[in-house]
Formats: structure tokens, C-alpha cells, sequence
């Protein structure tokens, strides 16, 4: 062990700076999670503000809308997760099959351009396309698909999938980023190999570009398993509220209703405590699984 | 908090107060030693033109002329340089307002800097205001000057502002305009931590103005009353019979399909579907409570009979066409770019919120297409959307001078030294001659064609005239008692009338009235508690958490009723509506409330 | 051998040419949909700020202006902006990669002496955070508030993109490093010479990351710094003009005189999307020239060779 050690002594320079830093910047301040269990008014600080064991806790599980705040949260992030990781994949796996060099880097630019837009840019677009009389209502109705226009914005059946769908428009290409990385790694021999092999498009990419960048596919998963709970504050501020409200306050929003905008700083540290634990939960659970399969992980 | 502090300015801008003020002029050039001196002689041709006029004030600006020293009185000589104008000064300024800091060859600015040493460094607010103001109090430091408004109670709390009690009396012209309404502004403690910057607020100096425009309510195209020949619309009944009429018989207006009655319900802007009960009932923007102007009692007006007959009337006005399912869903901008077209027919909104639009609609010379308030309410109670000035400031609207300020006598001389009325008719009004004229009668001011614009644009203003001081030092506010001539342009009837096109004058005319207000009954004087929005309640407190939970229950619940199926749906949900608001902690809220309003009535 | 290839290659070619027509067709519907809202954004920039209000701008703008332009430029603290903006994207971007990568490196090593402990131990700090009150407390403690170190120390280190440098780095095969290491090369010399150049398409990406991460930044300068103007950045000042134009619309409305005059106030929507264009501009310009790390792959046998 000790000739070991000695052995990575390099690795150690390497690494001690950083984790010195990474307790400075991420583990010392969690000191203030303190204010969770108090009354914590910004003027009075830790030391004099009051203590209320776990009354704001006790406020969060209470309420019923903090409940239906999980559920709508749970609900968009995971088909956020599914649909924009799936769009994102399956777009660089496309991509990839481009000959033309030009119309690879033409598309791969103009494909994250909407990133760079800010959400209520993005969303009175969407509320433009999704109004009766917009383009969404009049193809539907050019095509006989409905008789009558669809009230996309005011029926909270639609609400969910509006907020997908307004994801995967901006972020698909940005998120793909990462997979055209993944597969610009892929040994090229590979291919050639399988090439040989008789393989088609389909086969190719099937065999070896999938599995290629699987590894890649699974850690991002893992990873962004962790923040289901924060979803986009945007979308919901922006598209939903008022009749929609049922489906579309999420956690962010319900913590910034009563903590923030009313000055409980407190509750926000609570929720804040809550969604680490159920991350860690989530991150080490799947990672754990992840293991278990002989898939790559995170550790 | 967030509702409050929109409310604040609601009310402040909706009433069509100043918030612009109309200061000096772009012709002033930028400011020198060597221009002082002329600067001298044109401020004493300025009072000797005053003086002619109105011989009250002729005394006191006699003596104004001997020096530019400090006379004990407050008189500092007017626009000359303050004794230790030479020994330049910067004070930091935080504003909870966004804005843009005006341009650094201001020449009016530049000229006051120079007149008394003092420069002013603000810093709007980027971002939100309650992060900010979190950081700034944990963190302990703070700029010199802060006008927070709503949450100046937080610095206030923090120990941030130092007590002005003993200074006020040092500085005649501060003792003037805040003495009389000294004990308004303590608080709890029993120290005095700010002077307003803006609310009601009038004393000996000034009196209220006219009020022009009522800033909030049932809003009507102009040609639906037209058309009708100028009736009295009074009821809710009036107000949808009118509007069905006129849309059966135009389908259509300028080819866009005629929209009835717009709803809106985005995001905070959402007071045309939570507020309209508390008006049918007689008061104006009160909050999230009625209180009755004679006991004083206070009752929730969302589960009242009113506003169940109200939202039965948007829904039945729904089920037949009038109010589009989507104005319900639609964004802001949706909102206003349908209002730009002059096919929307009414509207409850208030003023500020749908201005571009009527400009725009001005712009394209569809006068007719603008819109009036009326004054909508229950059959048989008197309509109340009118504030009377109650001559009592709102202790939160104020500049708080912070602890970390290092000489607070400066800038409080500096204050006593604007309140001068030269200086405040330069800052709002410019100068004589290049900026306004006397009318020929001498009893009031016209600006120039060229001031006129400048001071609508909003760039222009901000960079060549004095507003930005105006806004957020102390000015003075309505119609010198002295001689009747308003503090400001915004406060002057001449001004108000001259601005009227020809169809807005018809139409005045023709219902004898001289402002659109006048529609609507007298202002009502409200009591001192008023209003509830500008009552703040404790951080994270139940109080709170009800009052943020009522705009939840309400907003969700009036939209579902307004678009039920028949009424026999929206009876259901009137019902399971009334379940859920009545289980919210409403004696938190209510019982705090009746507490403050005691306090304040026991003043 | 080689024939045999060839014509299989051949007889593939139906099916590849449609596969390449529809492919180039989706490509080009995804082009149409990817551009449209930034296209617009552009068409609203030039559009006349009040015409905007109407809405229904699409593809051109309506009444041609320069106006929202002029107003972002006219700002006097542009300048003093930009250069921040770009100084704190060019430290940040490489101080990013350097560090990540190279904890990475670390933690991708297989026999690291307690390797489990030292990933969890970061990678906890991906899920935890302190709220805005103590971290403010953490800063001043530091004494970044009001200095420009405040926008490279605190996000140097991205353990999201630690890992996914490490999980880039474990798929490289392990001949690679054992070579190396044989013939006497350090942990170091392995990292710098033979691990890090394999790696270039995923720096790429971090580089990017971090890049447009640091220059879309403007909360720090909001909480930390807002009080400087020479600390100021280009999103700031975007915002504060942004949120200035916000506001206008109140302002105005207490000038009664509600004639025509109009033609210059500023209303959001134009200004919001002068802003967006050009905050966004300067960055978008990166891209391409990452570009080439990841369109064609890097060829291993290269390197082993």
C-alpha cells in the first residue's frame, strides 16, 4: 500500500490542490444549511437568528401543493430526460451520416443556434405557433386532422408535452454536442472492420456506433438522473400558471413562491437539503445498478 | 411582495402621477466655471419674471439674490452654488427600479453637480430584487443611499438606516416639506429612517392636482360609447350590452374579427382576473382583502356574493363569445399586439399596462380605437377607483441614508438645497423661454413643441433632463399653494388638455365633462390605514404565506369558472372553488391585517 | 479480397442513396426549424420597436430600424464590457479545461489509491449546494466580492465535465499508458504527451462548455460585483438594458400626453431581441472553429503506432 502510494505520488500533487479547493468552495459553505432548522433572517445571520427544529420541513411535506409540485417536476423531467436524450442521439447518429462535410458543419451550427436564446424568446414563439390561429392549428386543420382549433396552451393535458417539446426545440442540438464527440472518438478502424464484415448503414450503426458511445450515453444519464428535481424554471413561469397551474408548478417555482418572494430563506435552504438527498439517492442508486450490469459508471 | 411591490407602482403610475419629471433642458450645455456666473444672472432673471407674477413669493426671492450661502431659512439663492460646492463628493445610490443611468454629458446633471459638489453614482437594480437585497443586508455592506420602496422595511429591520428625526429640523426646506407629516413616517421603533420620494403627498406647500385619467378599471373603446351616443355606463350589464351591440353589428373591425372583452392572465400581470370584485364593490385597489371604508371591517371579496355573480358574467359572456377561451392563456404581448389592431372592445386593465398600445393605435390616428375607463360597479354602491390625495406619505417610498454613509449632513444639505423651488423648476421643468412659456393670461405654463418631445421619450429624458433626480432625490410634488402652478408638467391641466386630440375633445364635449375622471365620482379620501398592499408583513410569516396562496387559489380557479361548460358546471366549481380558498389560513392573514390597520387609525 | 468489398459496396448503393436522400431531407427540415427562431429574433432586432407591439413578425421585419441597435451601442460601458466578457471567457475556458482534465486524468487511473472515496468525494458536489446567502458569505470571506477573480476561481473545476473527460478517457485502451509507463514516462508526461491528445474531441466539447457557460454569465456580476462598473460584462450591462426597456413601458405611462409623439420609446421585445443577437454573436463564432475536432475522428492506431 505504502509503495503504492509512494508510486502515485504524482497522481496526488495532482489531485490534493483540487480537492483543498473543491472543500472551499462546495463543502465549507454547506455550514449555512444550518439555516434550514431556523427562522434565518439576513440581518440577524446564523448566530442570532432563531431556531425551529424542522418546522420548515414540516411546512414543505404539509402542503399539498408541495406534493403536486413533485409530481409535475418528476413528471417534465423525465420525459425531458428521455425525449431530449433520445432527439440528442439520434441527431448525432444522423449527423454522422452526412457525406458532405459543408452540410455537416452548415447543420451542426444552425442546430444549436435556438441554445443561445433565451426561453422567453423560445416560448412566445411556441404560444405564437400554438395559438388557434397559428401554424400548429392550421396544419391540423389543413390536414383534417381536427375539426376545430386545439387550445394547446389551455388544456392541461397538452401542458407537459408543450414543455418537452419546447426543450427539445431548443436543446437538442446543444445536447448533441457531446454524442458528435463521442463519436468522432470511435476508433475509425472500427468501421472499416466492420465494413468488411458486410455490415450496412443500419448495421453500422447499430454495431459499432451505438456501443461506441453507449459508455458516454449511460454516464450522462446517471449524471442528469441527479437533477430531476430542478427542472427548468423558465418554461413553466412563462407557458404555464393560472388554469394550467395544476400541472405546471414545479418545485422551483413552489420554493420560490413562499421562500424567496415572501423572504423565507430558510425553506429555500430546506428544499434545497431535500432535493441533494433525493439526487444523491437517485446518483449513487443508478450508479450502483449501473455497476451491477457491467454498464460504464460514474466511479 | 412581488404583487405589493407592482401594486406600488400600479398606484403610483396608474393615477397618472408623476413619476417623469420634466427637468432642465439639452440648450443648458454642459456645465463650467466659466458659466456659473451667467447661470447666476439668468436664475435672477427667472425670479424677477416669478416675482412679477405672484408677489407672495417675491419676498423670499429678493432675498435669494444677496448670496448663494446658506440663510437658515433654506433659502440657498437659488440656482447658485452651494457653499461647499468646490469640494466634489460622490454618494453611492442603489434603486430597486431597473433603469439605465443617464448620460454623462447630462446637462442638467452636470450643471447641479457642479452647483453643489455633489454627484450622484446610482445603481439600478439588474435582476431580482429580493436576492438583492438578501445579499446586500447578510453581507453588511451597503451602498450610501438606498430607495428600496416595499422592502425598505428589511433595511429598516436590519438596522441599515440611520435615524433622520434629529436631523430633519436642521434643514428648513426638509422641515417644510416633511415636518408636518412626521409622525406618519415613524415606525415602530419610533425613528424616522427615510424621506418619501413620491406617494400622495401634500402639505402647505403644494396642493393636490387634478386628476385627469382614472388609472384603473372597466376600459371601453371610445366608438362603442360613441356609437351608443354617450350613455352613463354604470353596471356590468351596461358594460357587456354595449359591447354584444356593437359587435353584432360589427363583425369585423379593419377586417380582424371583433374581440368582445380581453382577459389577461399572464404571469404577475394578472389582475384583470383576480382584482375586478374588490372594484365592483366600491373601493379601488385595496389587495387581498376588502376592507369597509365605514367600520373598517375587513372580509375576503374572492368568496363574496359579487364575485361569484362577476365570474358567472364572464362566463356566460364567454358561452357567447364575447371572451375568447385563448385571451385567457394568451402571453402579454399576444394581449397588446390584439389591442394595437382596435378590434378589442374592453378590457380591465390598468393604464400603464396597455399604454404602448394606445399609443400605437394613436400613432396609426385610430382615435376613435383608444380607450376610456368607466366606472363599473354593483348596482346601487358608488364607485370608489379614485384615490383622493390623503396628504399622508408612505413611509417605504422613501431614500434611507445607510449606516456606511460617511457624512450624511451633505447629502441631506444637498436635499434641503433641491427643494428650493428654482431648483425644482429647473429639474422639472426646464428653463423659461426654451423649455415652456407662460400662457398669455400668465396662469399657467406650456412646454415647448420640443421640450413636449423630449420629455416622452424616454431615452432623451432620462439623458438631457433633470428626471433622474427628480425620481429618486426629494421633490416636491402637485400645485404650489403659493400661485397654483404645478410642481411639474405631469401635474398641469394645461399640459393634460393641450395633449388631447380632436376626437378626444369631441368626445369630452359631448359628455360635458373637461377630463376623462370626471366620469367617474369624486376622488374618495381614503383613511389613514390605506391601502392593504402597503402593509408589509413579516418574512416568511403565515401572514405571508396566505397572501401568496390566495393569488394562487384565485388565479387557478377563476379561469376554470370563466370557462365552464354551462352553469350548472360553474356552480360545481364555484363550490369546490370556495372549498379550497376557505382552506387556507385565512385568519393568519386576516387577523394581522386588522392589526395594522388598527395601529395606523390609532395614529 | 478487395473486389469483393467493392461490390458489396455496389450493391449497397440503392438503399445507401436513399438512406442519404432522407437523411438530407430531415437534416434540411431540422435546419429550417433550428434557424427559425433565430432568424426571427434577427428580423425583430430591425424591426421599428413600437411596430413590433403589433406582432406577426416572421421571416423580415415590417418597418426596417436600427434603433434597438443604436440602444444597446449608445451604452458607455460596452467596451469596458466586452473586454471583461472576453477576458473572463478566455481564462475561465482554459483554466476549465486544464483542471478538469486533469482531475480527470487522476480519477481515470485504475489502481488510484483510494479512487472511490476521492470520486464520490466530488461528485457529492455536483448534487449539494449552499444557496445564495452562504455562498455570498464564501465570497466575502474570500474577498472576491467587487474583483475580477470572482469569475474565474469559483468555477474553475466542473465536476460534470471531470467526468465525462474520465469517462472519454477510460474507453482509450489501456496499451496506450502501459507502453508509456514502461519505458519510464511519468504520471505527468502520460497526461500531458499521449492521454490529453487522444482526448481532443471531448476538450472540444468542455471548451465550449465552459466558454459559453462563462460568457452567458451575468448572475455573478449581479450578486458580486454590480457595485464596480469597471467589473462590469457585456450579459450585465444586456440585462440592465434589457431590464431598463422592461420598464420604460411604466415610466411612459405616467406621461399623460399620449399624442402621437411616440416614434422613439424602446419597448422590450425589439430591444430583448438586439440584445439577444448581440450578446449571442461574439460566441456563436466559436463554434466552427472547435468545429473540427469532432467532424472527422481521431484514428487510434495513429497514436499506438
Amino acid at each position: 500500500m505504502k509503495k503504492k502510494l509512494m508510486a502515485q505520488k504524482t497522481l496526488f500533487i495532482m489531485i490534493i490542490p483540487c480537492m483543498i479547493y473543491t472543500f472551499i468552495f462546495s463543502y465549507y459553505p454547506l455550514k449555512g444549511w444550518i439555516m434550514a432548522f431556523q427562522n434565518f433572517k439576513p440581518a440577524k445571520g446564523y448566530a442570532g437568528s432563531k431556531f425551529v427544529g424542522l418546522d420548515q420541513f414540516k411546512f414543505l411535506f404539509g402542503d399539498i401543493e408541495f406534493w403536486r409540485s413533485m409530481r409535475n417536476t418528476l413528471g417534465m423531467s423525465l420525459m425531458n430526460l428521455v425525449f431530449g436524450t433520445v432527439f440528442a442521439i439520434v441527431f448525432a447518429l444522423l449527423l454522422n451520416e452526412i457525406r458532405s462535410e459543408g452540410f455537416k458543419k452548415v447543420t451542426q451550427t444552425v442546430s444549436y443556434l435556438p441554445h443561445f436564446l433565451s426561453w422567453i424568446i423560445v416560448t412566445s414563439l411556441i404560444s405564437n405557433m400554438l395559438a388557434s390561429d397559428g401554424m400548429v392549428n392550421n396544419l391540423l386543420m389543413a390536414l383534417h386532422i381536427t375539426k376545430g382549433p386545439v387550445l394547446f396552451l389551455g388544456e392541461q393535458k397538452y401542458f407537459w408535452w408543450v414543455a418537452t417539446f419546447a426543450s427539445i426545440w431548443k436543446e437538442t442540438g446543444w445536447n448533441s454536442i457531446i454524442y458528435i464527440a463521442a463519436i468522432a472518438g470511435i476508433d475509425q478502424d472500427m468501421y472499416e472492420a466492420a465494413q468488411l464484415d458486410g455490415a450496412n448503414r443500419f448495421q453500422r450503426m447499430w454495431h459499432v456506433t451505438l456501443p461506441g458511445i453507449r459508455p458516454t450515453i449511460v454516464v450522462l444519464l446517471i449524471m442528469n438522473l441527479g437533477w430531476v428535481l430542478n427542472t427548468s424554471f423558465e418554461i413553466p413561469y412563462l407557458l404555464g400558471g393560472g388554469l394550467l397551474q395544476d400541472v405546471s408548478q414545479t418545485l422551483d417555482i413552489f420554493v420560490l413562491k413562499y421562500g424567496m418572494n415572501i423572504g423565507n430563506y430558510s425553506l429555500a435552504t430546506a428544499a434545497g437539503i431535500f432535493k441533494s438527498v433525493i439526487s444523491l439517492i437517485l446518483v449513487f442508486g443508478t450508479n450502483a445498478v449501473a455497476n451491477k450490469l457491467g454498464e460504464s459508471s460514474l466511479m | 411582495m412581488k404583487l405589493k411591490k407592482l401594486l406600488a407602482v400600479l398606484m403610483a403610475a396608474g393615477m397618472t402621477f408623476a413619476a417623469v419629471g420634466c427637468g432642465g433642458d439639452a440648450g443648458a450645455g454642459s456645465a463650467s466655471d466659466s458659466q456659473s456666473g451667467t447661470q447666476q444672472e439668468e436664475s435672477t432673471e427667472d425670479s424677477d419674471t416669478q416675482a412679477s407674477d405672484d408677489s407672495a413669493a417675491a419676498d423670499g426671492e429678493a432675498a435669494s439674490e444677496e448670496s448663494g450661502a446658506d440663510s437658515g431659512d433654506g433659502n440657498y439663492g437659488g440656482l447658485v452654488p452651494m457653499a461647499d460646492a468646490g469640494d466634489p463628493i460622490t454618494y453611492t445610490y442603489f434603486v430597486r427600479d431597473a433603469g439605465q443611468d443617464p448620460a454623462d454629458d447630462n446637462p442638467v446633471i452636470s450643471k447641479i453637480q457642479e452647483l453643489t459638489g455633489v454627484t450622484l453614482d446610482f445603481e439600478f437594480l439588474v435582476g431580482d430584487l429580493d436576492q438583492k437585497i438578501g445579499v446586500m443586508i447578510a453581507g453588511g455592506e451597503y451602498p450610501d443611499l438606498i430607495f428600496a420602496g416595499d422592502a425598505a422595511p428589511k433595511f429598516m429591520d436590519a438596522g441599515a438606516a440611520i435615524p433622520l428625526e434629529d436631523y430633519i429640523p436642521k434643514y428648513p426646506n426638509l422641515m417644510k416639506w416633511y415636518g408636518p407629516s412626521m409622525k406618519y413616517l415613524e415606525q415602530a421603533d419610533g425613528h424616522i429612517y427615510g424621506l418619501p420620494i413620491y406617494g400622495w403627498f401634500t402639505n402647505e406647500l403644494t396642493d393636490a392636482n387634478p386628476i385627469f385619467e382614472c388609472g384603473i378599471g372597466f376600459y371601453m373603446q371610445k366608438d362603442v360609447l360613441a356609437e351608443a351616443g354617450y350613455p352613463e355606463v354604470r353596471t356590468l350589464d351596461e358594460y357587456f350590452g354595449l359591447i354584444e351591440d356593437y359587435m353584432e353589428k360589427h363583425p369585423e373591425i379593419d377586417g380582424v374579427k371583433t374581440m368582445g372583452f380581453e382577459m389577461l392572465a399572464d404571469g404577475w400581470r394578472n389582475w384583470s382576473l383576480l382584482n375586478p370584485a374588490q372594484n365592483l364593490l366600491g373601493v379601488s385597489n385595496e389587495g387581498n382583502i376588502f376592507v369597509d371604508q365605514e367600520t373598517l371591517e375587513t372580509s375576503f371579496y374572492q368568496t363574496s356574493d359579487t364575485a361569484h355573480n362577476f365570474y358567472k358574467k364572464l362566463n356566460e359572456e364567454y358561452l357567447k363569445g364575447v371572451i375568447r377561451a385563448e385571451s385567457l392563456t394568451q402571453s402579454y404581448d399576444e394581449y397588446i399586439a390584439n389591442i394595437t389592431t382596435g378590434a378589442v372592445l374592453g378590457f380591465f386593465d390598468q393604464n400603464w399596462n396597455f399604454q404602448n398600445a394606445n399609443n400605437l393605435l394613436k400613432a396609426d390616428g385610430k382615435f376613435e380605437r383608444t380607450y376610456v375607463a368607466l366606472p363599473i360597479t354593483d348596482p346601487g354602491v358608488q364607485d370608489g377607483y379614485i384615490d383622493a390625495p390623503n396628504g399622508l406619505p408612505a413611509a417605504n417610498n422613501s431614500v434611507m441614508i445607510s449606516i456606511d454613509c460617511e457624512n450624511p449632513d451633505r447629502i441631506l444639505a444637498y436635499f434641503d438645497w433641491m427643494l428650493q423651488r428654482e431648483v425644482q423648476d429647473y429639474l422639472q421643468w426646464g428653463e423659461e423661454g426654451t423649455d415652456w412659456n407662460y400662457s398669455e393670461d400668465g396662469e399657467s405654463r406650456a412646454l415647448t413643441a420640443e421640450r413636449r418631445a423630449l420629455v416622452q421619450d424616454t431615452e432623451k429624458n432620462r439623458d438631457q433632463t433633470g428626471s433622474t433626480l427628480a425620481n429618486y432625490c426629494p421633490a416636491l410634488m402637485g400645485l404650489y399653494k403659493e400661485d397654483g402652478m404645478p410642481v411639474d408638467c405631469n401635474s398641469s391641466a394645461a399640459e393634460y388638455l393641450a395633449a388631447q386630440g380632436e376626437f378626444d375633445q369631441n368626445f369630452l364635449e359631448s359628455y360635458g365633462i373637461e377630463y376623462p375622471a370626471e366620469l367617474h365620482s369624486e376622488p374618495v379620501a381614503r383613511a389613514a390605514y390605506y391601502p392593504v398592499w402597503g402593509m408589509s408583513l413579516e418574512d416568511g410569516s403565515a401572514a405571508a404565506v396566505t397572501n401568496e396562496k390566495i393569488v394562487d387559489v384565485c388565479s387557478k380557479n377563476y379561469s376554470k369558472m370563466i370557462l365552464a361548460k354551462d352553469e350548472a358546471e360553474y356552480e360545481s366549481l364555484w363550490e369546490a372553488y370556495l372549498n379550497e380558498f376557505n382552506a387556507l389560513d385565512l385568519e393568519s392573514y386576516q387577523t394581522e391585517i386588522d392589526r395594522q390597520i388598527a395601529e395606523k387609525m390609532a395614529k | 479480397m478487395k473486389n469483393a468489398v467493392k461490390e458489396k459496396h455496389r450493391k449497397l448503393s440503392t438503399s445507401d442513396r436513399v438512406f442519404n436522400a432522407v437523411n438530407g431531407l430531415i437534416m434540411l427540415f431540422v435546419i429550417v426549424i433550428m434557424l427559425y427562431p433565430f432568424w426571427n429574433t434577427i428580423a425583430v432586432s430591425f424591426n421599428d420597436a413600437q411596430d413590433t407591439l403589433r406582432g406577426g413578425i416572421t421571416l423580415f421585419p415590417r418597418v426596417f430600424s436600427l434603433y434597438s441597435y443604436q440602444s444597446v451601442f449608445k451604452n458607455k460601458l460596452m467596451a469596458t464590457a466586452a473586454v471583461n466578457s472576453v477576458l473572463r471567457t478566455l481564462l475561465s475556458t482554459v483554466l476549465g479545461v486544464a483542471v478538469s482534465s486533469l482531475v480527470a486524468y487522476v480519477l481515470s487511473r485504475k489502481d488510484l489509491v483510494g479512487k472511490k472515496f476521492i470520486t464520490a468525494y466530488f461528485l457529492v458536489t455536483m448534487y449539494v449546494s449552499a444557496g445564495l446567502i452562504p455562498t455570498y458569505f464564501l465570497m466575502k470571506e474570500l474577498h472576491l466580492l467587487n474583483n475580477f477573480l470572482v469569475y474565474i476561481i469559483p468555477g474553475m473545476l466542473g465536476v460534470y465535465n471531470v467526468i465525462v473527460i474520465k469517462s472519454f478517457m477510460q474507453q482509450l485502451p489501456e496499451s496506450l499508458t502501459e507502453a508509456a509507463m514502461v519505458d519510464g514516462a511519468g504520471y505527468f508526461r502520460c497526461y500531458w504527451q499521449i492521454v490529453l491528445p487522444c482526448c481532443k474531441p471531448v476538450l472540444a466539447t468542455i471548451a465550449l462548455w465552459c466558454a459559453v457557460g462563462a460568457w452567458n454569465q451575468w448572475f455573478d456580476t449581479f450578486l458580486y460585483a454590480s457595485s464596480k462598473d469597471n467589473l462590469t460584462t457585456l450579459q450585465y450591462e444586456m440585462m440592465k438594458l434589457l431590464s431598463s426597456a422592461s420598464q420604460s413601458g411604466r415610466d411612459n405611462s405616467s406621461m399623460f400626453g399620449q399624442e402621437a409623439q411616440v416614434a422613439n420609446t424602446i419597448t422590450p421585445t425589439s430591444i430583448r431581441a438586439a440584445v439577444t443577437i448581440v450578446a449571442s454573436v461574439p460566441i456563436l463564432v466559436v463554434y466552427p472553429f472547435l468545429q473540427k475536432y469532432f467532424v472527422k475522428g481521431v484514428t487510434l492506431g495513429a497514436v499506438k503506432g
